[in-house]
């Protein structure tokens, strides 16, 4: 506060272009508050809707009412109803719900995962390096999504392929991340005066090494979100993902698309759900970035 | 396996003996240098190094880039394992030692590194660190924390500092603080003080001095500045391009230097009091050879104008030349000390 | 202000010729988010004709971005704020982009520490000083060949025409420092500006590189800025010295009565704090207590009182202007001299 107080009083004192200078940092600053708090009052409202969706969804999700199908918005049915007659608001706020905790999951699970993996290959090097790598390298070489469809394909179909399909593929981003980090970090004096006071490479890696690749690491997931969530609603909507009558946004965008000419809020407002979310998650991601990116920095 | 040091003068046994110390590193082959079958390179980074310290003895050990001290330094405290040679601790092989055990002999031997600023974890307080190095080496409760940041000149409420708000010379101390929190009996300092200010590096430089003193710790002391050495060391070791070249007692060193490359070293110092006489003397001309590449006989011999043809085929040995002052050179350009070193200048 | 005036004429005066450059006043900031940062604080400089000027201080002191601002390249997001650089009678501060570039083709060089990184990995040495020399020259592909290899031979580079195709990384710090010398002495300057030349240079190199230089200097009346930390670099090869402290210029003095007699008690701790190479006695060496200076919380008055030996109540009261103790030593204490 002193500080502030009296470099204000500085600025003043200052000529034109220094005032300049100072308010163009401050104003970068800004923006970069504005965007993170817009994108945590996004997501943070959504969250809340979604783990509250049992006390404020005015329906059953799943209560199928043939007489009501397709509705168009109104007081009753907010956001209309679908082919099956169910309401849209209603299975809107528990797809929120589905979706977030299985990004969630299946963005930080294969990111510890991952860590640990792209940790040990770093700090070890040698064979467990090489082989790491020839892996990692395996995975990459093939698109993501068709590696995912393919691991769906095999264990059929339902959320507990998407658990593993991505499982089995995203840990490999955050492994060669934190390899590649770790191949500096250990050449970092901390970590070799880590090692000649005597700790064992256990403690050296997960007290000393890990709290400094999170970092990188977290802005990297950040990105990740956004891709698993249309990830997953994708693999909702083409059938591979969660599966009927559950409510998921993807699978909702498809439930609409038949009938779009008819009933576009069937499609259309799960969609902008979808939209909304995913750049709630981009402004933190990015005002994240910049603020823990500038200080990235056990190595820079 | 305990060798009688040459200047024994000195209190005892030596604490660590080092052998005929070799270690290279195998340079990267390109898939052309496999298909040509060229044959594998290696550096020679240390190449034939023997020393030995004692007790409460500070050994400075001076040299140029590619001069492998800092690969020295890193084979002493097992960060790297020697291909060839020994290291005796204490009666000890070192190099022999696996597991636990090499990590508790290591924690005696304790090294300060270069840059404070990376030095440290940076997500750890200081008092956390130095804990925990304590901990780890059988320490029970925190108390020794404080005392160890008054015995490096910081307070004691600098415990729940991370090193971002320390200065530079501040990081400098809670490192050291750190290494003395295992109670090591040797300290390596690689290059401790040659990131710091002026002013901050004459403050660690004292607090080194006072350690030796107080504490009683056996020290190695590497640097390229030859004046910040001669200010802590007892002893010194010159070394280039893998070996030792010259080594003894700090003031017959560097008053009377026997090898052309000290005097090199010396003479190209820059210092402001001897300004006009160090203009006399040409400098040595051409880089520091490979260490790739490493010349023939003595490895000096591509930039020293004094070499003959002896130079081009034997290797000189490090001889004693004066008792404690060795020297490994066949010309010795420079003469004998008629009456010792205090009346040679 | 009229003190100063006075001993800039002071400083002049043992130069007959006027100075080649002349910085008054200059005011350079950093934004951030605590404030400005003020990297240098109404500096004040010559640089005679044909004079190695010795810029010393600790990092932070202000004295790579003082240089830079000469050739108009405060690194972002700094700037002048104020004061002016007059280089042989015009204020460089108000070039347009051409005149700066004119100037630096042509009247300014200058070398960097990293001799490493300021040279393009990708292209060959020959091809990189041909370059400036078609470029700032004006010669043909032929000409340019033959003058580069001109220079590179010398600044002391072994069979130049061979090197001429050779890659940087080919070469070792002090080869390379030399390609960078060579670079800059393509437009014939009249003034070098040499940031921490040979900081990361080993000893042996280091004094070879400060003789080229020094040479360099005698042969073509060039005028140099020799910035570094090194005292005894500084001391070796300046003939004048400008001794900065957080921002601010606390001492000039001719190299000789800076060694012999330092007025500012900054200069004096700093040249008490260098170990010797062969000391008298191995005692203790004179420090100076405290930390370096946090640029956004400098006391009122002068910057150093709170880490000075000599330091008093009316330090804050200070105004940090340079006043003649001799006629060719300057210092911004107005009480050392009382004191001793």
């Amino acid at each position: 506060m002193r500080t502030l107080a009296w470099a204000g009083r500085r600025a003043v004192g200052l000529r034109g272009e220094a005032a300049t200078l100072l308010r163009q940092a401050q104003a970068e600053r800004r923006w970069s508050n504005v965007t993170l708090g817009v994108g945590i009052v996004i997501v943070g409202a959504l969250a809340v809707a979604g783990f509250f969706a049992s006390l404020i969804a005015p329906f059953d999700p799943n209560a199928v009412d043939l007489t009501q199908r397709l509705l168009s918005p109104s007081g009753k049915h907010w956001m209309g109803t679908d082919p099956f007659g169910r309401d849209i608001f209603t299975r809107t706020l528990y797809a929120i719900r589905l979706d977030l905790v299985v990004v969630l999951i299946i963005t930080y699970v294969p990111m510890v995962f991952g860590m640990i993996v792209g940790a040990l290959a770093g700090y070890f090097r040698g064979w467990v390096d090489a082989i790491t790598v020839r892996v990692i390298d395996a995975f990459i070489a093939f698109p993501f999504i068709v590696l995912v469809i393919a691991v769906v394909a095999i264990l059929g179909p339902g959320l507990k392929g998407v658990y593993i399909g991505v499982l089995a593929v995203g840990w490999t981003l955050y492994a060669r991340l934190t390899r590649g980090d770790m191949l500096v970090l250990r050449e970092q004096q901390f970590i070799l005066a880590a090692r000649t006071l005597g700790y064992s490479p256990r403690r050296v890696i997960l007290r000393h090494a890990v709290p400094n690749l999170i970092r990188s690491n977290l802005v990297f997931s950040m990105a990740d979100i956004v891709l698993n969530l249309l990830l997953l609603a994708g693999l909702s909507y083409l059938g591979v993902g969660v599966q009927a009558p559950t409510a998921e946004l993807g699978a909702m965008v498809a439930d609409g698309q038949s009938f779009l000419q008819q009933a576009w809020w069937v499609t259309t407002l799960p969609g902008v759900v979808i939209v909304v979310l995913g750049a709630g998650f981009s402004m933190i991601g990015d005002s994240l970035a910049d603020r823990l990116g500038q200080k990235f920095g056990v190595v820079g | 396996m305990s060798t009688q040091a040459p200047d024994g003068a000195r209190n005892g046994d030596p604490i660590l003996v080092v052998e005929a110390l070799e270690k290279w590193f195998p340079v990267p082959r390109s898939p052309i240098d496999v298909i040509r079958r060229n044959p594998r390179e290696r550096v020679h980074a240390v190449d034939g190094v023997s020393l030995q310290l004692l007790p409460n003895e500070v050994l400075g050990i001076v040299g140029e880039s590619g001069s492998g001290k800092s690969t020295l330094a890193r084979c002493l405290v097992a960060l790297y394992r020697p291909n060839q040679g020994s290291i005796h601790f204490d009666g000890v092989d070192v190099t022999e030692a696996t597991g636990q055990m090499r990590r508790d002999l290591h924690g005696r031997m304790q090294m300060i590194y270069q840059d404070p600023f990376t030095s440290l974890n940076p997500q750890m307080s200081i008092g956390a660190a130095i804990e925990e190095a304590g901990k780890v080496h059988g320490r029970e409760g925190n108390d020794f924390v404080g005392d160890l940041l008054e015995v490096v000149g910081l307070p004691r409420s600098f415990t729940g500092r991370r090193p971002r708000a320390l200065s530079g010379g501040q990081r400098q101390r809670a490192a050291i603080a750190r290494a003395l929190a295992v109670q090591p009996e040797v300290l390596i300092a690689d290059e401790a003080v040659s990131a710091l200010d002026v002013s901050i590096q004459a403050q660690i430089l004292n607090l080194f001095a006072q350690l030796s003193d107080e504490l009683g710790l056996a020290m190695i002391f590497i640097a390229h500045d030859l004046a910040v050495v001669s200010h802590v060391a007892d002893r010194v070791a010159i070394m280039y391009l893998g070996r030792i070249v010259e080594e003894g007692p700090v003031d017959a060193v560097f008053r009377t230097p026997r090898h052309p490359y000290t005097r090199a070293l010396l003479d190209a110092h820059p210092d402001p009091y001897t300004l006009g006489a160090a203009d006399e003397t040409t400098p040595i001309s051409g880089d520091i050879p490979s260490p790739l590449d490493i010349p023939s006989g003595c490895r000096f011999r591509t930039r020293c104008p004094y070499a003959t043809d002896v130079c081009e085929t034997d290797d000189p040995a490090l001889a004693p030349d004066d008792g404690p002052h060795r020297v490994a050179c066949h010309v010795l350009p420079f003469g004998p000390p008629a009456e010792g070193w205090e009346t040679a200048e | 202000m009229t003190s100063t005036e006075g001993a800039l004429r002071a400083d002049q005066a043992e130069t007959s010729a006027p100075p080649l450059l002349t910085i008054k006043r200059l005011r350079i900031g950093f934004p951030s988010l605590e404030g400005i940062v003020l990297a240098a604080n109404d500096v004040h400089l010559t640089v005679g004709q044909g004079e190695v000027l010795g810029l010393v201080g600790e990092s932070g002191s202000g004295k790579s971005v003082t240089c830079r601002a000469i050739v108009g390249m405060v690194p972002h997001p700094g700037a002048v704020l104020g004061g002016r650089i007059d280089y042989d009678g015009r204020n460089v501060l108000e070039f347009n982009r051409t005149e700066m570039r004119e100037l630096r083709a042509r009247e300014i060089a200058m070398i960097f520490q990293d001799p490493a990184s300021a040279l393009n990995p990708v292209f060959t040495i020959g091809h990189q000083i041909s370059e400036v020399l078609r470029l700032n020259a004006g010669l043909g592909r032929a000409a340019a060949r033959a003058r580069s290899i001109e220079l590179l031979e010398r600044v002391g580079i072994p069979a130049p025409d061979r090197r001429m195709s050779a890659f940087p990384h080919e070469m070792s710090g002090g080869m390379r420092q030399r390609v960078m010398i060579a670079m800059a002495l393509a437009g014939e300057p009249r003034l070098l500006l040499a940031d921490e030349p040979t900081t990361a240079l080993d000893v042996t190199i280091q004094d070879q590189v400060l003789q080229l230089l020094e040479d360099l200097r005698r042969e073509r009346n060039m005028s140099m800025i020799l910035v570094s930390h090194d005292m005894g670099v500084i001391g070796t090869a300046a003939d004048r010295v400008a001794v900065m402290y957080a921002g601010r210029i606390v001492e000039v003095a001719p190299t000789d009565v800076l060694f012999s007699s330092p007025d500012h008690p900054y200069t004096r701790a700093l040249i008490d704090a260098m170990p010797q190479l062969t000391p008298e006695d191995r005692t203790e060496l004179r420090t100076i207590p405290g930390q370096p200076p946090d640029l956004l919380k400098l006391p009122e008055g002068c910057p150093f009182a709170p880490r000075c030996p000599l330091a008093r109540h009316d330090c804050a009261e200070v105004s940090m202007e340079l006043t003649a103790v001799s006629p060719t030593q300057l210092s911004a204490c107005p009480f050392a001299r009382r004191e001793s």
